[in-house]
């Protein structure tokens, strides 16, 4: 199965740097699903959760003030805060 | 003369109990030069991705004009100012303070032209006490901020642009050119500049693409313009803490390198004045032997 690198940036730093298979969030007009070679897009992301697909396996990201910006082959999540699943920080 | 070389010796002690002191602090410094280094580091992908975006959208949405983009008439000016808590860094808070003044003098006939947000303790108590007027202030900065930390002063700093309390914006602070040279600056943060954007087209034009917008360019323009600001104060925030440490670390440094200096003439001094002590003492053994001869 084809992969993108999703990056999730906080002002701090890189949190989040991988391949993954498949990136699903509330954008700005409602849930979207981005798969590989997505047609590129820019939103803000509404609601907390991003939820990624990684080796066939959900995670849950937690994010904050987030912004999603979507290339072919990259997705780029700008967010004030990040938490990734087991990692409390905050 | 006895009295005098206690003197010295004491004055010896105190001299290498205080390099003692300043040279840890110069290590202390150095380490969190590091540090602070990396993290002005790490926060550059966020306002660069960022930048990438805004640039894209602001050249696909020609015709529409943000607040944010445009400049206005000024009425009244509002400043950012960014210092340190703490002292005995040199001439990092002054200087920036003075050139804070001069540019106020300079461009201000009175106190109703201008706004000032403070971070920082020491420019926090200057300002006050000259009873400049003071309307945000941030103090008690870890030496590692977080965005959190400034999150606060950032999004009233911008929120007082839109809401045009004032219709531009400055940020001082100390640019960190190298750990010997830091250097005060002041740049507009907003509105932001045209050229700012442009500047840029080259570099970015190989990350050019198509957006799909959701809901709307300008919508996404309106969010992504006051984050983007908020992210600017932040690196400059991060800049300037590299540099504080930088200049604690040349003014410990030097610190130590005059007790150093004293240390040696006080201990020239001491020598001879035990030397002086021996020859005077042998001198009136020899003078008493030769009186009993």
């Amino acid at each position: 199965m084809s992969t993108m690198v999703l990056d999730i940036v906080t002002p701090e730093k890189k949190v989040y740097s991988e391949e993954v298979e498949m990136v699903i969030t509330k954008a700005a007009e409602g849930e979207i699903g981005i798969l590989p070679r997505h047609i590129p897009l820019v939103s803000p992301i509404k609601g907390k959760t991003v939820r990624v697909k990684k080796d066939g396996v959900f995670e849950t990201f937690h994010v904050s003030g987030g912004f999603i910006e979507v290339r072919s082959d990259r997705v780029t999540i700008l967010a004030e805060k990040a938490e990734l699943p087991g990692q409390n920080e905050e | 003369m006895g009295q005098s070389m206690r003197d010295i010796k004491r004055r010896i002690r105190s001299f290498e109990k205080t390099r003692q002191i300043t040279k840890a602090m110069k290590m202390v410094a150095a380490s969190k030069l590091r540090k602070a280094q990396e993290q002005a580091e790490s926060s550059r992908p966020y306002a660069e991705k960022m930048h990438d975006v805004i640039v894209n959208v602001a050249r696909g949405t020609k015709g529409y004009n943000h607040p944010m983009l445009v400049s206005r008439p000024v009425r009244k000016t509002g400043y950012l100012v960014i210092t340190s808590d703490r002292g005995l860094c040199g001439g990092y808070n002054s200087n920036l303070l003075r050139k804070l003044q001069a540019t106020l003098h300079e461009r201000h006939q009175s106190q109703d032209e201008y706004v000032i947000f403070v971070i920082g303790r020491k420019g926090r108590d200057f300002l006050k006490r000259r009873g400049l007027p003071v309307i945000g202030e941030v103090t008690g900065l870890s030496d590692s901020p977080k965005f959190a930390d400034v999150h606060e002063i950032a999004k009233q700093a911008v929120q007082f642009y839109a809401d045009e309390k004032f219709d531009e914006l400055f940020i001082l602070y100390n640019e960190f050119i190298n750990p010997i040279i830091q250097r005060p600056v002041e740049k507009r943060l907003l509105p932001l500049t045209g050229e700012e954007l442009r500047d840029s087209e080259g570099t970015a034009a190989g990350a050019t693409a198509v957006y799909e917008y959701e809901p709307s360019p300008e919508a996404v323009l309106d969010v992504l313009l006051p984050r983007y600001a908020e992210a600017l104060i932040y690196s400059a925030l991060l800049e300037g803490k590299a540099s504080e440490f930088a200049a604690k670390m040349n003014a410990m440094s030097n610190a130590t390198d005059n007790a150093t200096e004293l240390i040696e003439k006080l201990t020239l001094e001491f020598n001879r004045a035990r030397q002086a002590a021996i020859t005077q003492e042998i001198a009136e053994i020899v003078g008493g032997a030769s009186a009993q001869g």
